[in-house]
């Protein structure tokens, strides 16, 4: 696709801004090392995926067994093996607290922003603080108040805690959103008569819906992923997907082409969500400091 | 618009729930923990039914634990290696392939690079370890092509978390380098062209200085998030051989659930958040010295 182009320096130049790309030989080169590093950094994933179609014989051969007839049987007996209560569990969580998150981040985000509250600085980086907590440094005292209130295997504690965990980047990822909004739409609203609750469910709410969205599939993908409060806050009855995972290997040994099976079906939900939101997943993890 | 600005009570009830969330489980846990840490607490024997205040005890064992400074030490490396060095590095350095590409490259790329970033981390942990271990699939390729393949996980286990979450996290770095790199004017890299500077000059010259707050932004979200790897780390090498891995998150899971001594646990995990703002120090004040 690239060519070298033997043309006046000027001529080349507008070439170059009308189609966003220079043409140099040294391109090629640039192009092959970009998409080398690209198929490095997928080949773990695409290898993992491969061998969940694999019969276990053919899963950890040496030479590695590129060509195989693929089969189903490893999700089959994933799913003897009870995996749907796990799923459910990350499903209701991942659903649950996300819920949860963006009632209460919008509210939060709102006053921050286009209210502008007071000290509302000091109130973002208080949001920002608790997310640099390391996780292992809160996990004790969050088993201890789970044990007290009777809550814990408890799926509900689960989604509450997770809600915590998502709610700064949402507070400052929609803020983020709100900021871009027109000053003069609200203000002409008001002018209008409209109330807060019309003003936030007619204009502001419509118009950062795409916002929302992106905001709750990352969310979504956080809680979806995250092990280690569930693995310390659930045992049976309220185990996520990742705890399934874990107990897979602990149980019986490591059975290569049922576990990349179960972790396929992990990471599918995650890498689809990923790529769709791929365009904000920058805004969210900045806490909306990059666009 | 000021006269009808609502005080900052009438913003106070909608941001109340996450207050209350946010104070149950992350501001609680962290008052918790820091009294905790100046008590003997354990989780067997008479000091977890009835624990006792000891002032500075457990911070003064700290100063003179062997296992403590190593752990330091491995934070320091892991998250320099991995974060600073690794995903900063690779991050730009794929960010500056791609800019300009065509639209099809660019979204196929970031899509493959993303897909490791966005696994569960016990899913990625996995992947790697049927990557690197023994009889792992580096091994068996090492071995096709004539070479000696050796336990990486066991013999540079350093190297290997490093690697892993260099792998895992370069997507992040890159997503955020790119989003910066699109604001630079290209008129203004033409210009340092004809000038005649060559690519090199022209990034250290004319794209860094531009994009140098958002370097430093992202050195220290990696960095904050470097820190804190657990299950990466655990999977891999459980921060072994012996303790050639153990950074301080190991160190504190261990002391804490496998030793039972809560109290200790935690007093680490304190040193954990003295690293993590003592690399913000550093980065906050190269921000404050360039403005």
């Amino acid at each position: 696709m690239t060519t070298m182009v033997a043309t006046a320096p000027a001529e080349r130049a507008a070439a170059t801004r009308r189609r966003g790309a220079r043409f140099r030989p040294g391109n090629i080169g640039v192009g092959i090392a970009a998409w080398v590093a690209a198929l490095a950094f997928f080949f773990p994933v695409l290898w993992m995926f491969l061998t969940g179609f694999k019969q276990e014989s053919q899963a950890s051969t040496d030479p590695p067994t590129i060509f195989f007839t693929p089969t189903l049987d490893q999700f089959r007996s994933i799913f003897a093996r009870d995996f749907a209560p796990y799923l459910i569990n990350s499903l209701t969580a991942s659903v649950m607290s996300t819920i949860f998150v963006i009632m209460l981040a919008t509210p939060a985000a709102y006053a921050l922003s286009v209210a502008k509250v007071g000290r509302w600085r000091d109130a973002l980086f208080f949001f920002l603080s608790t997310r640099m907590m390391p996780a292992v440094a809160s996990i004790l005292p969050l088993y201890i108040l789970a044990t007290n209130i009777g809550m814990l295997d408890n799926i509900t504690m689960l989604s509450l805690v997770y809600t915590a965990m998502n709610l700064p980047i949402a507070v400052w990822m929609i803020r983020s959103f709100l900021a871009e909004l027109p000053r003069e739409v609200l203000e002409a609203a008001r002018i209008d008569g409209a109330s807060l609750g019309t003003e936030m469910r007619r204009i502001i709410l419509p118009m950062i819906a795409p916002g929302l969205a992106a905001t709750a599939l990352i969310c979504m993908i956080f809680a979806w992923n995250e092990f280690f409060f569930a693995v310390s806050l659930t045992s049976t009855r309220a185990a996520t997907v990742p705890v399934f995972l874990v107990g897979f290997i602990t149980s019986e040994g490591l059975f290569w082409a049922r576990l990349s099976a179960a972790s396929t079906m992990a990471a599918l939900p995650v890498i689809l969500a990923g790529w769709v939101a791929q365009k904000w997943l920058v805004r969210g993890l900045s806490l909306g400091a990059v666009k | 618009m000021r006269r009808r600005r609502p005080g900052v009570f009438a913003w106070l009830p909608p941001m109340v729930p996450t207050f209350l969330l946010l104070g149950l489980f992350f501001i609680g846990p962290i008052l918790w923990a820091a009294y905790t840490a100046f008590t003997n607490a354990a989780l067997s024997g008479p000091a977890a039914r009835d624990p006792e205040f000891v002032g500075w005890e457990n911070f003064r064992r700290a100063l003179h634990d062997p296992n403590l400074a190593n752990a330091v030490w491995l934070t320091v490396l892991f998250t320099f290696g991995s974060a600073v060095i690794g995903q900063n590095c690779l991050g730009m350095l794929l960010a500056v392939l791609m800019q300009r590409r065509n639209q099809v490259i660019r979204a196929i790329v970031g899509m493959l690079v993303v897909a490791a970033w966005v696994l569960p981390e016990i899913v990625a942990a996995f992947a790697l370890y049927a990557f690197l271990s023994g009889d792992g699939t580096l091994n068996a390729v090492l071995t096709t092509l004539g070479m000696e393949g050796q336990n990486w996980l066991f013999t540079a286990p350093m190297l290997a978390i490093i690697l892993g979450n260099v792998w895992r996290g370069t997507a992040f770095s890159m997503l955020i380098y790119q989003a910066a790199l699109s604001d630079v004017d290209v008129e203004l890299l033409e210009a340092a062209q004809v000038d005649g500077a060559g690519p090199l000059r022209r990034f250290w010259h004319v794209v860094l200085p531009i994009v140098r707050r958002t370097v430093m932004t992202n050195l220290m979200l990696i960095t904050l998030q470097t820190i804190g790897v657990f299950t990466l780390i655990y999977v891999l090498t459980s921060g072994g051989p012996g303790t050639a891995s153990q950074t301080l998150p190991l160190l504190m899971y261990d002391r804490a659930f496998e030793f039972g001594e809560i109290a200790y646990g935690t007093a680490i995990a304190f040193v954990l958040l003295g690293v993590g703002a003592l690399f913000s120090a550093i980065y906050a004040r190269a921000l404050r010295a360039e403005v």
